[in-house]
C-alpha cells in the first residue's frame, strides 16, 4: 500500500509540472514516513542526497557534454552536412542520406539528441527544401536522425543508465555503435522506400565536382580524432570511459580554439550550459537516491519480481510487455525521466528472467528514440518546428514512416541480442 | 485572477531574496565551472602522463572525487534552477487553469524546499563535526573532510532557499499573475526589477 501512494505522489507531482528532481525527493520521503516514520526519514535524509554523487564515473557526464559544447562553438558540426552531401546529393533522396549520416557523425560528438536535431535543422533542412524535398518528408528525417545522438557513443542517456543499473559503462557504450548503425542503416532505407513509393519527395540533386568532394574530407578530420580519442581508446581499453571523456573534451576544446571561434562569451556559456545540465542529471541522481531507498526499504521490486517468476509466463511476453510499456511512456516523458522511473524496478525483473542489463540498456534507449518522436511531447519534433518554423502537425505527419520502421528494427534487435553483445565481447 | 503590478513590502522582500540569492547562484557557478575545467585538463594531463611517461598525478583522484566533482555538481544546483534547468514534464500542468498550476508548483517547492533544509542541515552538521575532529581522508596527502562535507552543504542550502523563494512567488501568482515574473529567473530580472519599484 505505501508503494502504491508513493508512486501516485510522484505522478501527481510530476503531472503538475513540479521538477523530476524534487519529485523524487518528495515521494521518496512520503513514503519513508509511511514505512518507518520520522526517524527513517530523517536518518535517510541526512546521509542518502549528500553522498549520492560518489561514482567516479559521474566524471563523463560533464566532459562529453563540455566535448559536445565546444564542438556545436567551433561551428564545424554545421559543415559536416554540407561534406557528407556532396557524396551523396546527386542520388534520389541523397540529401535524406546525408542528413542521417550527419546524424550518426553528430552523435559520435555529441550525446543530446535535442542539439542534434537543431543542428541538422539548421544545417539540412534549408538544403533539402532548396532541393525541393516536401517539408514533411525532410522535417521527418532530420527529427528521427537526430535521435541517433542518444545511441551513439557518446550518449549521456547510456551512461545514466549505466550509473542506475550499474551495468559497465565502457561495454554500454561500445554496445551502441552497431545499433547506432543499423538505426542509420534503417532511417536511409525508409527514405528510398518513400521515395519509391512517391518519387514527388525528392527529386536528383546534381553531382558535386571530384575538387568539393575532396574538400568535405578535410571537415572528416576532427570527427575522426575525437571519435578515435572517445570510442577507440575506451574500445581498446587504453583508457577508462572517464580518462576518455576528459581527453574527448581537450581535444574538442583544442580543435575549437584552432577554428577560431572560441570567443569569451561563448567559452563562458559553453561552461555554463555543461555546468546547467549536468546539474539537472545531479539533482536527479541526489533526489533518486531518497526514492529508490524507499522502495528498497519496502522490498516491491523483489515482490514484483517474485510474482512474475510465479506467473509462468514466457520471458518474451513479458519483455514484449515492457516495451509496449515504453513506448507509452516515451508519449509522454523524456527518456532521462523514463530511465529513473522504471530502471529500478526494470532491471531485477530483467536480470531475473535472463536478460543481459547492457542489452537490456540499448534497447530501452531504442525505444526512448521513438518517445522522442512521437506525440503529443515529441521533444526532437519540437525543436525541429521551433528551428525551422513549420508548424509541429506538419513535422509529426513525417515521422509516422520511421517510427514503424525503427520499431520493427527494436524487434529485430529484442530477437537477436547478439547484435548488440557482439562488439562488446570483443572488447580489450 | 488579478494581473495588477505586484508591488509592497512583499514584492521588495521576494525581490531582496532573489537578489542575494543569485549572487550566491553566481559565485556557485564560477566554482562549479572552474571545476569543471579542472576536471578536463587535469584528467586529460594525468592519462597522458600515465600512458606517457608512466608518472600520473597520484593526488588527483582524491582532490578529484571530494572536492571537484562534489563543487561541479552541488554548487551549480540552484543556478540551474533559478534558470528553469531542472527536467519537468510540462505537458499535463500546461492544460491546468493557471492558479490552480501556480498553486500546485507551490506546494511542491515548500515541500522540497523543507526537507532541502533537512538534508543541508544534516551537512552543516557533518561539516563542524569533521572540522572539530580534524578528520582527513587516508592518502598521499591528508585532505581535510569537512571542505567536501561543506561543499554539499552550500549547494543544498542555497538550493532550498530558491526552493521556498520559488514556493512564495507561485503562492502569491495564484492571486496576481504580474507576480509569475518574479519567479527569479535571471533573465527576467528586468522585469522584476520594473515590477517591485
Amino acid at each position: 500500500m505505501n508503494v502504491l501512494i508513493g508512486i501516485v505522489v510522484l505522478l501527481g507531482l510530476l503531472a503538475a509540472g513540479v521538477p523530476v528532481a524534487f519529485g523524487l525527493l518528495i515521494a521518496g520521503s512520503v513514503g519513508l514516513l509511511l514505512q518507518g516514520g520520522p526517524d527513517l526519514l530523517l536518518g535517510i535524509l541526512g546521509t542518502g542526497p549528500t553522498s549520492a554523487l560518489n561514482s567516479y564515473e559521474l566524471i563523463t557526464i560533464p566532459m562529453f557534454l563540455l566535448m559536445a559544447e565546444f564542438m556545436v562553438t567551433s561551428g564545424i558540426s554545421l559543415t559536416l552536412f554540407n561534406a557528407i552531401a556532396a557524396w551523396t546529393r546527386s542520388w534520389r533522396g541523397g540529401l535524406g542520406i546525408a542528413t542521417a549520416v550527419t546524424g550518426a557523425a553528430f552523435g559520435a560528438i555529441s550525446g543530446s539528441s535535442a542539439a542534434a536535431a537543431a543542428t541538422l535543422s539548421t544545417s539540412s533542412v534549408p538544403a533539402m527544401l532548396q532541393n525541393g524535398y516536401e517539408r514533411k518528408f525532410a522535417t521527418g528525417i532530420v527529427s528521427i536522425s537526430g535521435t541517433l545522438a542518444m545511441l551513439i557513443p557518446p550518449s549521456i542517456a547510456i551512461i545514466f543508465y549505466g550509473l542506475l543499473s550499474g551495468a559497465n559503462i565502457g561495454q554500454l557504450l561500445i554496445a551502441g555503435i552497431v545499433p547506432g548503425i543499423l538505426v542509420t542503416l534503417t532511417i536511409a532505407l525508409t527514405i528510398r522506400i518513400m521515395i519509391r513509393l512517391n518519387p514527388s519527395l525528392a527529386p536528383v540533386g546534381s553531382k558535386a565536382p571530384w575538387a568539393e568532394k575532396l574538400a568535405s574530407l578535410k571537415v572528416a578530420g576532427p570527427f575522426m580524432l575525437l571519435f578515435g580519442l572517445v570510442t577507440g581508446l575506451i574500445y581498446t581499453g587504453i583508457a577508462t570511459p572517464v580518462e576518455a571523456s576528459a581527453l574527448g573534451a581537450l581535444g574538442a576544446f583544442l580543435l575549437t580554439l584552432k577554428s577560431g571561434k572560441l570567443t569569451r562569451a561563448n567559452f563562458r556559456l559553453a561552461l555554463i550550459k555543461t555546468c546547467v545540465t549536468s546539474a539537472m542529471i545531479g539533482l536527479i541522481i541526489v533526489c533518486a537516491n531518497v526514492f529508490g531507498t524507499f522502495l528498497t526499504i519496502t522490498g516491491a521490486t523483489q515482490d514484483l519480481v517474485a510474482q512474475v517468476a510465479a506467473s509462468g509466463w514466457s520471458p518474451w511476453v513479458i519483455l514484449v510487455f515492457i516495451a509496449v510499456l515504453y513506448l507509452i511512456l516515451g508519449c509522454f516523458l523524456d527518456q532521462i525521466s523514463i530511465l529513473i522511473l522504471t530502471i529500478p524496478i526494470m532491471l531485477p525483473l530483467i536480470t531475473s528472467l535472463g536478460f543481459d542489463p547492457v542489452w537490456f540498456g540499448v534497447v530501452v534507449i531504442l525505444l526512448a528514440e521513438v518517445g522522442i518522436v512521437t506525440p503529443p511531447v515529441g521533444l526532437n519534433v519540437f525543436v525541429v518546428s521551433k528551428v525551422t518554423r513549420i508548424p509541429v502537425e506538419e513535422v509529426f505527419r513525417g515521422i509516422w514512416p520511421h517510427v514503424l520502421a525503427h520499431v520493427i528494427l527494436i524487434a529485430f534487435i529484442m530477437a537477436f541480442p547478439s547484435v548488440v553483445l557482439w562488439l562488446p565481447s570483443k572488447m580489450s | 485572477m488579478s494581473t495588477q503590478r505586484f508591488s509592497g513590502s512583499l514584492a521588495v522582500i521576494l525581490m531582496a531574496l532573489h537578489r542575494s540569492l543569485s549572487l550566491l547562484e553566481a559565485i556557485g557557478i564560477v566554482v562549479a565551472s572552474l571545476g569543471i575545467l579542472m576536471m578536463m585538463f587535469v584528467t586529460g594531463v594525468d592519462v597522458i602522463l600515465r600512458y606517457v611517461v608512466s608518472s600520473p598525478l597520484t593526488w588527483w583522484y582524491d582532490f578529484l572525487m571530494n572536492y571537484v566533482l562534489l563543487a561541479s555538481f552541488y554548487l551549480a544546483f540552484s543556478y540551474t534552477l533559478a534558470h528553469h534547468g531542472h527536467l519537468a514534464v510540462d505537458f499535463f500542468a500546461s492544460k491546468l487553469p493557471r492558479p490552480a498550476a501556480f498553486l500546485m508548483s507551490a506546494a511542491g517547492f515548500l515541500a522540497s524546499g523543507i526537507l532541502l533544509l533537512l538534508v543541508g542541515h544534516s551537512a552543516v552538521h557533518e561539516s563542524i563535526v569533521s572540522f572539530i575532529n580534524d578528520d582527513v581522508l587516508a592518502g598521499v596527502i591528508l585532505w581535510p573532510v569537512w571542505i567536501s562535507k561543506a561543499l554539499v552543504a552550500w549547494g543544498i542550502l542555497v538550493l532550498a532557499l530558491r526552493s521556498v523563494h520559488f514556493s512564495a512567488c507561485y503562492f502569491v501568482a495564484t492571486v496576481n499573475e504580474a507576480a509569475f515574473h518574479s519567479i527569479g529567473l535571471a533573465r527576467r530580472l528586468d522585469e522584476l526589477e520594473e515590477v517591485t519599484q
